[in-house]
């Protein structure tokens, strides 16, 4: 039971009460879009390494 | 039945290591939610909750490679979550011992938003704040990471595995019966 979905064997009610909460949460409590830029702007860290390592590869 | 086409979390992580920034944003975009609703379940104001959302991301940029099961990548980032919110929570009692004016963060921010003009969604939240503090973290979580497992949002929130399961049931029900109360259903209507 323990390693079962939490959402998992819900009635289709409480399926659908979840989500329209998960609207409503959503809605009042948004994730701010700078937050979002400034985590997805981390992805930059990565590309230029990982270039340096595939490049040193082919030469 | 809806067939899933999308890219899993292995295929996204796996991508995202060889430099991939589609696939990185296309994680940052699917799992933000979750990381952002374990920080507020852990009663942080919304600019403590956007240093723990950079934090955990800032983790997995650097534990990449050593994600030993991608497709438990949102458990991973919850409880990665839950420790910077805990070392941020600790570090903010040691600048001021006395802090509660940061709990009431819902009621206060919540008093203005555009989905609550709608009748059934002001019933709705008004039956949420009703619910206790432990209900209402358990739902926030619950709602972004359908995922997770229970003993993950056990993990994610600090809370004993074998309570996840009647404690969601008991705040499901309590939620349904305070929204009754403030018209949005039926009390049969299940």
């Amino acid at each position: 039971m323990t390693h079962g979905l939490a959402r998992s064997r819900l009635p289709v009610a409480d399926r659908a009460l979840l989500n329209q909460l998960r609207v409503l949460l959503s809605g009042i409590d948004p994730v701010p879009p700078a937050v979002l830029m400034a985590a997805s702007s981390l992805g930059q860290r990565i590309a230029p390494h990982r270039r340096v390592m595939v490049n040193t590869g082919i030469g | 039945m809806e067939v899933e086409t999308r890219p899993g979390a292995a295929e996204l992580l796996a991508a995202a290591e060889l430099g991939d920034r589609a696939a990185w944003g296309e994680l940052v975009a699917r799992h933000t939610p979750t990381v952002w609703a374990v920080a507020r379940s852990h009663r942080l104001d919304r600019h403590d909750a956007a240093d723990v959302v950079q934090s955990t991301w800032l983790s997995l940029l650097e534990n990449m490679n050593r994600i030993h099961d991608p497709a438990a990548l949102a458990a991973w980032l919850a409880v990665t979550a839950r420790r910077h919110a805990l070392r941020l929570i600790a570090a903010r009692r040691r600048e001021s011992p006395v802090d509660e004016a940061r709990l009431d963060f819902a009621e206060v921010e919540a008093a203005d938003v555009a989905v609550l003009r709608s009748a059934p969604n002001a019933a709705l939240w008004q039956a949420f704040t009703q619910l206790s503090e432990q209900c209402q973290r358990v739902l926030r979580v619950l709602v972004h990471a359908p995922e997770l497992s229970y003993r993950q949002v056990a993990v994610a929130l600090g809370i004993p595995i074998g309570a996840i399961g009647p404690t969601r049931g008991r705040c499901l029900d309590r939620l349904r019966r305070k929204a009754s109360l403030c018209g949005l259903f039926r009390e049969d209507a299940r």
